[in-house]
């Protein structure tokens, strides 16, 4: 069945037998129901955890996830061969229309102390990646996006590029920066 | 080179020439390459780590709304279908929001006015008349089944 809250309401006749009434599926319906639930089987993971990267909280992420698949499922038509890029150009997308309503921006504070790198200083990956994890948050939206697509989901520069629709050398330049700022900043708090 | 630019580049997986000169001589820097690869190294292994929950979340109490109401809808004009004795086979237009397929049991008393197939009448009187209409609602999940009785 075909999720239809903003057109008209669908009509569907009814096939009634001795003692059962039963609402038919149209098999168009059915068949492209069927193609949606294995998109969302095959990219859920891939869409929930992306989404999780760049909005740092799993509620928001599960929203995100929630609206990515409801515009899948609206352009499912469209949508010809690997829906990959396409689902990680709209779950960009989502998640910066997201950022941009409820997060407040936490810039790094340019100004802040930047104490050299200490090799006598280790710090376990657990907490490293926890670090890494709260400077994402303190990023532009395009540097964190960057970060997330490039280094996190291992996607090549080229088709992060493609999925921002952005140069690569455009590219390049964000995940630069942002890497040295999240150097900083688990510097900064080692 | 200064150190700035220097980390700039290392950020970017440049191997200059000049980078690895100034890194040669600069302890700062060779600790910040140290720093970069653990870093990246870091962020790789995110991706494998597993989320709090990974289920996708389903609004459910907005749609167990709107497939109550479907459901009600439904078993409503299925009784008016039948006290006005159509014979038009019955139309339901019911604000489906979800992926769902409803199914009614009916009083089989009353079937007759709308059946397609019918059951023999001596298999349609053995079933009491005030027997309540049964509505029930398959989602997506299937664990998840609503029964209505309707009176």
């Amino acid at each position: 069945m075909v999720l239809n809250e903003s057109g008209p309401p669908l009509v569907y006749p009814c096939e009634v037998t001795a003692g059962e009434l039963t609402l038919p599926i149209l098999r168009r319906e059915r068949d492209g129901g069927r193609v949606f639930e294995g998109l969302v089987a095959d990219h859920e993971r891939m869409v929930l955890r992306t989404a999780y990267r760049l909005l740092g909280h799993l509620e928001d992420a599960q929203d995100a996830a929630q609206e990515v698949f409801l515009r899948l499922l609206r352009n499912l038509d469209r949508i010809e061969g690997d829906p990959k890029a396409w689902l990680y150009r709209v779950t960009v997308n989502v998640c910066n229309d997201h950022h941009r309503k409820q997060m407040p921006v936490f810039e790094l504070d340019e100004h802040r102390a930047d104490p050299a790198p200490d090799p006598e200083v280790a710090i376990t990956l657990g907490e490293r990646k926890r670090l890494l994890m709260d400077g994402l948050a303190t990023l532009g939206e395009r540097e964190r996006t960057c970060v997330v697509l490039r280094d996190i989901e291992g996607l090549s520069t080229a088709e992060t590029a493609a999925i921002l629709g952005v140069e690569e050398g455009t590219v390049r330049s964000h995940i630069s920066i942002a890497r040295v700022k999240l150097a900083k900043y688990v510097r900064s708090r080692q | 080179m200064k150190c700035e630019e220097c980390e700039l580049l290392l950020a970017g997986g440049e191997a200059e020439a000049s980078v690895e000169d100034h890194v040669r001589g600069c302890s700062k820097c060779r600790a910040i390459r140290e720093e970069l690869r653990a870093n990246a190294l870091a962020l790789s292994s995110l991706r494998d780590d597993e989320l709090p929950r990974v289920t996708m979340p389903v609004r459910r109490p907005v749609r167990w709304i709107a497939a109550a109401a479907a459901a009600v809808l439904l078993a409503l004009m299925a009784r008016q279908g039948l006290q006005r004795q159509s014979p038009h086979p019955l139309q339901v237009t019911a604000p489906v929001t979800g992926p769902m397929r409803v199914t009614a049991k009916l009083p089989s008393q009353l079937t007759p006015q709308l059946a397609v197939r019918r059951e023999p009448k001596a298999a349609r009187r053995a079933v009491h008349p005030e027997q309540p209409m049964l509505v029930k609602m398959l989602t997506p999940d299937p664990d998840v089944v609503v029964y209505w009785i309707v009176d």
